[in-house]
């Protein structure tokens, strides 16, 4: 019950952060120069038409006023209408986040489940071939630019050897599944479409794999150091000397104490690949909030990119809470 | 197999591979434990007493550690021969250790009934209840007040003096008949470190276990134990009941020791032995302790001297004692 009682708290916390955000993110979209109404319109148009778009979407009035108006559409869930579409920015969120959560998630799930053997196996065979190995995918890793990696990815699985496609969600041909979760992968399966779900899937491979490459790297140095550190406190050789199994040992009583450190570097990955995801979708033309937001900024989109910025530091909030939820679960001595 | 030793060490070497080169941590030490008695090991730090406990369990760190030679008899079989699951089936079971920090010897995020449930059933078949059945015995054994109380609770929430008896009654669920206690008391405060003494020499006379007590302490070596084995630079250079020892002790280290001992010299000055122990990597040759002896002659510096009876229990490598070579 305490912990439902920290949850709570720490929500209430995060409506000053959130208000914080807005203001800033609003500030700084309207300090960029460059006028929304005359993109829309093109460079040939008259004043006229400029000032009636201008008024149309209330960029006449003075920023105050402006941020006001906002605040006050937000409280009602109310993210105000695209300048550029003309589609109300929640409809365009809906649309797109559910595309960049399922690559989040798959590339997240990459990230834990070579990282986290991968990191396991470094420490315990310390300077020998496992990790070796491990710090070479690290170091390559960590230095291989985002962009190079998911061009390399496309001309040798797609383009040389086809085996995987190149772009979208989903074959151009293909109807998504019915709309439960929004993720194509759990959608498919949910509906029992197979061949559907083998679409989808092999869509995800390669964007989940690109965007997932850096944070693998780290996820996997992380879990080895703190591996490491576990490796050699007196528990871990009252277990051994308890007889107890070497995979016990490591598994069990190393394990659980090395993952504080790891849950709090994947929260922070997780945050990260969230908004990190806009070169990744770029290259191979995933229809999530990256993309969406690059051309919001594009065309000085403030209701867009405020609304994008917006989803994006709830989820910062999210993650970093259900981190802080889990160092209770892992860490008897942290009590809220 | 009444009167073969428990424990019978003999000639055990091991060394730690450093960047300094191969430090030689123990050379050549040998010691015979009896059933049933309480021997103590002691030396300053970095004498190789810990390693020495350690290597029983063939737990030393590897690497950079490695045992290069000697035997190790528990009970007439070589423990360094043994396989290593055979080894494992050992540990806890026949052979236990406690450690000097009762703090950090316990893992933190799990309870205390969860670790201690785990060692019985790594070692027998047992039922959750049927272990628990046991863990709340030893725990009661160890005198803790409130054992299911103990049981479900994480070691942060348990003082330095409880820990330490519940490792002692986690080490004691299988009933072993070889107990090593690496300093179990160092960490305590003195109130504490005696009733855990107290606790220790009661089950030792009622399992009839054998405790190998390593420690620094020559008073808590003349409460505890029945005989001592003194080490210097891994080597034993002197072994002795407890009474012989203090009473005529015989190598000058032995000596140097038990002056120092506060309260015991007279005049109220501290006697302290010179100089500091030789590096385990480049050891002097000869006897290791003829830097530091003020009676050095030339053969310390030229032979390594050999353990001698000099009494019916009591024995020393020195040259310069009565049957020694000079």
């Amino acid at each position: 019950m305490r912990i439902l009682a920290y949850i709570f708290r720490r929500l209430l916390a995060a409506i000053p952060v959130l208000v914080g955000v807005s203001i800033l993110t609003f500030l700084i979209s309207h300090a960029i120069p460059g006028d929304p109404a005359r993109l829309i319109v093109g460079p040939k148009a008259s004043k006229e038409a400029v000032e009636s778009i201008r008024k149309e979407h209330g960029l006449d009035k003075p920023l105050p006023v402006q941020y006001v108006r906002y605040m006050a559409g937000l409280v009602t869930g109310d993210l105000g209408q695209s300048i550029r579409n003309h589609r109300p920015v929640t409809r365009d969120l809906a649309d797109y986040f559910p595309a960049t959560f399922e690559l989040t998630l798959a590339s997240l799930v990459l990230c834990l489940a070579v990282g986290i053997p991968l990191g396991i196996l470094a420490a315990v065979r310390r300077n020998r071939l496992a990790d070796h190995v491990a710090r070479v995918v690290s170091v390559v890793g960590v230095s291989t630019p985002v962009f190079w990696l998911g061009l390399m990815l496309l001309l040798l699985f797609y383009r040389h050897l086809s085996w995987l496609p190149g772009s979208g969600r989903l074959d151009v041909t293909s109807a998504p599944p019915a709309d439960i979760t929004g993720l194509y992968v759990l959608d498919a399966l949910l509906a029992g479409d197979w061949a559907l779900l083998r679409e989808a899937a092999s869509h995800l491979i390669l964007p989940a794999f690109c965007l997932s490459y850096v944070y693998l790297a780290v996820i996997t140095r992380i879990v080895r150091s703190s591996m490491i550190a576990v490796l050699g406190q007196d528990y871990i050789v009252t277990a051994r000397a308890n007889g107890l199994s070497a995979a016990r040992v490591v598994l069990k009583h190393a394990f659980k104490n090395s993952l504080i450190p790891t849950v709090t570097i994947t929260g922070l990955s997780l945050g990260e690949l969230l908004g990190g995801a806009i070169l990744t979708e770029t290259i191979f033309a995933w229809p999530g909030m990256g993309k969406y937001v690059v051309d919001s900024v594009n065309s000085l989109d403030f209701p867009a990119i405020m609304g994008f910025t917006l989803v994006a530091s709830a989820a910062y909030v999210a993650i970093n809470l259900g981190v802080d939820v889990i160092y209770a679960f892992l860490n008897p001595r942290i009590r809220y | 197999m009444a009167d073969t030793p428990l424990l019978d060490i003999q000639g055990l070497t091991v060394s730690f591979e450093t960047y300094q080169g191969r430090a030689r941590v123990l050379e050549g030490a040998s010691l015979t434990v009896n059933r049933g008695e309480i021997m103590g090991l002691v030396g300053e730090t970095g004498c190789g007493k810990s390693v020495l406990s350690r290597a029983i369990l063939r737990i030393i760190p590897s690497p950079p550690g490695h045992i290069d030679g000697g035997r190790i008899l528990f009970e007439g079989t070589d423990l360094l021969a043994l396989p290593r699951k055979a080894m494992r089936k050992l540990r806890g079971e026949r052979i236990s250790m406690i450690f000097q920090e009762p703090m950090s010897s316990l893992n933190p995020v799990f309870t205390v009934g969860n670790q201690m449930r785990e060692v019985v059933r790594a070692h027998r078949k047992a039922s959750r209840a049927e272990a628990n059945a046991v863990c709340l015995e030893m725990l009661s054994a160890v005198r803790l007040p409130e054992p299911e109380a103990v049981l479900s609770a994480y070691p942060h929430e348990l003082s330095g003096g409880m820990r330490q008896r519940v490792m002692i009654a986690m080490e004691l669920t299988c009933r072993p008949s070889l107990l090593l206690a690496d300093e179990p008391t160092t960490a305590l405060d003195v109130t504490v470190q005696g009733q855990i003494l107290a606790i220790l020499a009661e089950l030792a006379a009622a399992e009839n276990l054998t405790i190998l007590f390593v420690t620094h302490d020559m008073g808590v070596v003349a409460q505890l134990c029945h005989r001592v084995a003194v080490m210097y630079a891994g080597q034993v250079v002197e072994v002795a009941d407890v009474a012989s020892l203090f009473a005529r002790p015989t190598h000058p280290y032995t000596r140097g020791l038990i002056a120092s001992i506060p309260g015991r010299a007279t005049g109220g000055e501290l006697t302290a032995i010179p100089g500091s122990v030789p590096s385990p990597i480049d050891p002097p040759p000869g006897c290791r302790f003829h830097t530091r002896c003020t009676q050095a002659v030339t053969a310390c510096r030229r032979a390594v001297p050999e353990m001698i009876r000099v009494a019916p229990d009591h024995s020393v490598a020195c040259h310069l004692c009565p049957g020694g070579r000079p």
